[in-house]
């Protein structure tokens, strides 16, 4: 790949990106531009300036500086040499499962939202999100106590 | 080929925590942060950044075509014909549109994470070329969201934006895939580098990171996909609609009473009105029911990814044009009793208008056509999109 190349790319990507611009500007009103500039505007915003370091310290609260990577202070590439522990290696397990629900909940949490604004007629969000959501929950935390449970129990049979 | 190229500023490595001496509060701030950031997570990395962003690519890929597919469906160039079999080919590909969509969300966001410590890359600015690089990863950040954001409230009927939903969706996939296609452009000589695994990167903090982004995404894609199929209906449990659920079998976006016609519709002088150049003629109900019927087993697939199918019984469109004295190879406008909503006329392409299952409907499901589902006629054609299958229908007339 040449820079030549590359940088072609890049100049046909900008070309189709400039597309979808004209494509609004040339077709909305100012104010649905505003209305959608301030829009694009906050998606990053909430996301980079909010939901991000909320995630980061909800994860260094439950799970602390020490466990938020099984590598420790060592760089990525020289994990080779590292064992993690059981203890350290289950909690890691328990915040995949919790970062599954979660991922899933963003999805459903608006639904919820959207059914209690109220629908047009009964085919619409038919569910029942919350109570469905409710139920994955408990089964992703049964899992979580199984994982944490085998481990008290492995390190009593330990000693 | 050198794996980096110095030349292209997205290849340096994100700063490492160096001691900042005695600089000031704010040099040894930024340090903290940046160190805090600094990739000993190796969820950080650029291989998790190029695991899980191809996968994005591919499904954004997949959103593209079939978006297009739809877009086209709806607003075709003029020298376009589209496909009007199999029949369920609009099911398919819209279904597969919004279960993509929607497995976009965890994806986008688990990206998004992995390479958010380049937010705080410093210098900022190294180069004009950077710049520009920076400001085209900003467009595309914040047109993903934007489009994952306001294609999931769309199927969740909750309108909150203050601009046309369609043109934008269709508007911001073009910018997602221009500054998509420059971003990777940007970033090729990183992506070949770690694009195969090496095994020492290979860790347990990584694998259950992509397990756990990998297991939401098939989760919100199986527990929503049965408003699209009888396949998975038995595990919808997040699904916006529920297959074959409503009066006569059927979900309904707009009704009767939404779209103003409770009075209109079963007035007992309804006549469509079929005309052409130099013709037209008015038929009754039961005129229509007159005519030699015709069933076809065809999906009500609306935009929004959910259909169910359905079996019809009318008159052949093209019977009817025929009988008017049009020919079936026309350019059709259909209008409904309708008076508010954006889709109260539909046009049609010769491709349709001439199809044999494209039909006047009169029955569904073994019943009179219900109120809500377009008493006393609809159009059903095979391939289409619920908004174009028009309901209550009033007149038909040839447009080219």
């Amino acid at each position: 790949m040449t820079v030549a190349l590359r940088t072609s790319l890049v100049l046909v990507g900008i070309g189709i990106a400039s597309y979808g611009a004209v494509l609004v500007l040339a077709r909305f009103g100012l104010d649905q531009i505003i209305g959608l500039a301030i829009w694009l505007a906050a998606a990053v915003v909430l996301h980079d300036f909010i939901l991000v370091p909320i995630v980061t310290l909800i994860a260094r609260f439950a799970f602390g500086q020490k466990t938020s990577s099984l590598a420790g202070s060592g760089s990525a590439e020289s994990g080779s040499d590292f064992r993690p522990n059981p203890g350290s290696r289950r909690l890691a397990i328990v915040r995949a499962l919790l970062v599954s629900a979660s991922l899933i909940s963003v999805v459903v949490v608006p639904e919820i939202v959207a059914l209690g604004r109220g629908v047009a007629n009964p085919t619409i969000l038919p569910g029942d999100y919350a109570h469905n959501l409710l139920w994955l929950w408990a089964f992703v935390l049964a899992a979580v106590v199984a994982v944490l449970g085998i481990g008290l129990i492995a390190a009593r049979l330990r000693r | 080929m050198s794996a980096h190229d110095p030349r292209i500023p997205g290849d340096e490595q994100p700063p490492v925590n160096t001691d900042s001496g005695g600089g000031s509060r704010f040099e040894s701030a930024r340090n903290a942060v940046s160190s805090k950031l600094a990739p000993s997570d190796p969820v950080r990395g650029p291989r998790t950044a190029v695991v899980v962003g191809r996968l994005l690519g591919l499904v954004f890929a997949v959103c593209f075509v079939t978006g297009l597919f739809s877009h086209f469906l709806q607003d075709p160039l003029s020298w376009m014909r589209l496909a009007t079999r199999p029949v369920t080919i609009y099911q398919i590909t819209q279904g597969v549109h919004v279960a993509a969509g929607l497995a976009s969300v965890p994806l986008l966001l688990a990206k998004l994470w992995t390479v958010f410590p380049r937010l705080f890359t410093w210098p900022p600015i190294t180069s004009w070329v950077h710049l520009l690089e920076r400001a085209l990863i900003g467009v595309l950040v914040s047109a993903s969201l934007l489009e994952l954001t306001i294609g999931v409230m769309n199927i969740y009927h909750w309108y909150g934006w203050p601009f046309s939903f369609r043109s934008t969706h269709y508007a911001l996939a073009w910018v997602i895939v221009g500054t998509l296609l420059a971003h990777v452009s940007f970033q090729l000589p990183k992506i070949i580098e770690h694009w195969r695994v090496r095994p020492r990167t290979v860790e347990l903090d990584r694998r259950l990171f992509l397990a756990s982004v990998l297991t939401a995404t098939g989760a919100i894609v199986a527990f929503t996909a049965g408003q699209s199929t009888k396949v998975f209906a038995g595990i919808n449990l997040f699904g916006p609609r529920r297959y074959g659920e409503g009066p006569q079998g059927l979900p309904v976006n707009r009704t009767a009473e939404a779209a103003d016609v409770l009075t209109t519709a079963v007035d007992p002088e309804w006549r469509l009105d079929v005309s052409g150049p130099g013709v037209s003629q008015r038929f009754t109900r039961d005129e229509l029911l007159a005519l030699p019927q015709t069933e076809a087993v065809i999906p009500i697939a609306c935009v929004e990814g959910w259909s169910t199918t359905a079996w019809w019984k009318g008159v052949a469109l093209h019977e009817v044009l025929s009988r008017t004295g049009i020919d079936p190879n026309s350019r059709i406008r259909v209008s409904s009793l309708q008076t508010r909503g954006g889709y109260a006329t539909s046009e049609m392409g010769p491709e349709f208008a001439s199809d044999d299952l494209t039909l006047i409907a009169l029955e569904l499901n073994g019943e009179v056509l219900d109120l809500d589902h377009g008493y006393p006629a609809r159009i059903i054609a095979p391939g289409r999109p619920g908004v174009l299958q028009t309901k209550w229908i009033s007149s038909i007339e040839v447009i080219a």
